[in-house]
């Protein structure tokens, strides 16, 4: 066995000015929601998530040293990478009506879970929801998978003008029923989101995102008070999301000092 | 059928419900995941390393993850948030088993580089009054950064648990976690008695060790060298416990390396261990481990007519 799996990069996607995809040249045997650890030699390593299986997709946002490092590689190039990780978002069983929201980079988390839902005949409704027109994100791709797209932007550049929660409680309102309700993006959002639906009494699951040391579930360095994102989650449903001490409110950087969101 | 089996045991004076503590350096970062761990049915918790000042530690990759190979290397490198930090969260962890009525046994685990900042490390974390202090004297993974380990010789060992002793109250026992990398772990470990300690940890993870990625040929650790953990580490740990005890079967070991099931806990006892350290096997098996072990053991110890840990604690050394 292998310590990392190695393929090459056989094509790379600019999903907008600061998100590019990379497709690799493999494929894993993943489930919507997973992720992998990202390694660069000598550099460091991090986790992405799952964004298509077959073959393997990670998307970027330049965001930091690594995410620039990844920004550098050329098609034909390698990456290695071990996993998938974690747990998977899970489809209710009979469901017929799904939400996806995805906030920002937080959108292409939910890219699989959607090919999961239209191969099992599950009508999708997904948001779309960026800062600026200029960050929208795989809108097309979603349209591509049979989900009725809604796009909502803080400065209302494009689609509906405001957050992504108030743009689903908009959807709840006209009378919209979901057998469950997923969501990615930053923290903030996916609280509003997760309360939203708890007052609703609509299942939801969001995907937590912490520093991350081991991946496995043995530094604990991405504790999210009481559960690790990489051993217990990345996904919890709203409610468990509820009862960790630090959601919404804190993480922590490597060293376990706390940071408000 | 219930078992009758008493899995009580007791480490200098702290009394523990059950022999499984989880080692240090494992799940041990913050109040809410240790009492999650308490939760889980762990007799003692061990706090995560903390030092005076905070440590970054090393890049990623900080593991090399063989377990189903029977091994894993790690070099976190002591990132942690200072003394300071990890003595609120100690005390934020008290509250949280109090809470819930489980009062699990904590050990604080300090580190340093010098004998006089052991000293004030334990000093410093026994303010969040914890069961007991842990002096990692044997970290492997922060070499380049502090030459060889403390606990190499017998002199620096029993200096730092001299300086630590001196300022912690009587009332908190101090163990002292050595590394099976020694001729002769005994000397070591009655250098540290004779300094103070109340008890010894044994073992800290072993080598270090290496993994090269064949593919990238590059070495996988950020810092290259990572201590090998994991049912590998196993026979050192026997070894090294078993010896301990038999130079001073009157102290207390926390016998800890590569133990996953009721039966490795058993041989562990046997050696002479008074209770058990498990790190790797939360990941191995999960965090649900501690249970787990617990009811092999009972079962263990129903099915050979034993009924309390007493009976088997140094047994092989009979």
């Amino acid at each position: 066995m292998a310590y990392y799996s190695t393929a090459k990069i056989k094509e790379l996607r600019e999903e907008n000015y600061r998100v590019r995809s990379l497709v690799l040249d493999c494929q894993v045997n993943a489930k919507p929601g997973q992720f992998v650890m990202v390694w660069l030699p000598r550099f460091d390593e991090k986790p992405m998530c799952v964004v298509n299986e077959d073959p393997l997709t990670i998307s970027v946002a330049k965001v930091g040293p690594f995410t620039e490092k990844l920004f550098e590689l050329k098609q034909g190039e390698r990456l290695s990478f071990r996993g998938p990780y974690g747990n998977s978002f899970t489809l209710p069983e009979g469901a017929k009506k799904i939400l996806l929201v995805g906030g920002g980079y937080g959108v292409a988390a939910l890219n699989f879970l959607a090919k999961e839902a239209k191969s099992k005949g599950i009508e999708t409704t997904m948001i779309v929801a960026a800062r600026s027109k200029q960050d929208v994100i795989l809108e097309k791709e979603f349209f591509d998978k049979g989900a009725k797209v809604f796009v909502s932007t803080d400065d209302g550049s494009a689609g509906f003008k405001g957050r992504a929660h108030q743009l689903a409680e908009k959807l709840f309102e006209e009378g919209n029923k979901f057998d469950c309700v997923y969501a990615v993006g930053p923290e903030k959002m996916m609280e509003a989101v997760a309360r939203l639906c708890v007052e609703k009494k609509f299942p939801c699951q969001v995907s937590l995102e912490r520093y991350m040391g081991c991946g496995v579930g043995l530094c604990g360095k991405c504790d999210a008070g009481g559960k690790i994102v990489c051993g217990d989650g990345p996904i919890v449903s709203g409610e468990q999301a509820f009862q960790l001490s630090e959601f919404g409110k804190t993480h922590r950087d490597t060293m376990g000092h706390k940071h408000n969101w | 059928m219930l078992s009758l089996a008493d899995l009580s045991t007791s480490i200098a004076g702290v009394q523990l419900r059950n022999p499984t503590v989880l080692a240090s350096g494992i799940l041990g970062t913050t109040a809410h995941i240790m009492a999650r761990v308490a939760s889980e049915g762990a007799g003692a918790i061990t706090s995560k390393s903390a030092s005076l000042a905070e440590r970054k530690g090393h890049p990623n990759p900080i593991v090399v993850d063989q377990v189903a190979k029977g091994w894993m290397l790690n070099a976190v490198g002591l990132s942690n948030p200072g003394i300071e930090e990890k003595t609120e969260e100690i005390i934020e962890y008290k509250k949280l088993v109090k809470e819930s009525n489980l009062n699990t046994p904590i050990i604080a685990s300090v580190f340093a580089s010098t004998a006089k900042e052991f000293g004030e490390a334990a000093e410093a974390i026994s303010r969040a009054k914890p069961n007991a202090i842990e002096l990692d004297e044997s970290c492997p993974n922060v070499e380049d950064e502090f030459g060889s380990l403390f606990c190499l010789s017998e002199k620096n060992a029993a200096k730092a648990v001299e300086e630590a002793r001196a300022r912690v109250p009587n009332n908190i026992p101090i163990f002292a976690k050595l590394s099976p990398d020694v001729p002769a772990i005994e000397k070591i470990a009655s250098a540290c008695v004779e300094a103070g300690a109340n008890g010894i940890t044994a073992v800290n993870t072993a080598g270090p060790g290496m993994a090269i990625d064949i593919e990238r040929a590059k070495p996988i650790l950020a810092n290259k060298y990572g201590g090998l953990s994991g049912p590998a580490l196993k026979p050192l740990a026997i070894r090294s416990v078993y010896r301990i005890h038999a130079a001073l079967p009157e102290v207390p070991i926390i016998g800890t390396g590569g133990v996953f099931t009721g039966e490795d806990a058993i041989e562990m006892l046997m050696a002479g261990a008074s209770a058990v350290g498990i790190g790797t096997a939360a990941y191995g098996r999960g965090p649900g481990v501690f249970a787990k072990v617990c009811t092999e053991i009972s079962e263990w110890m129903d099915s050979h007519g034993y009924s309390n840990l007493k009976e088997i604690i140094g047994k092989a050394h009979q």
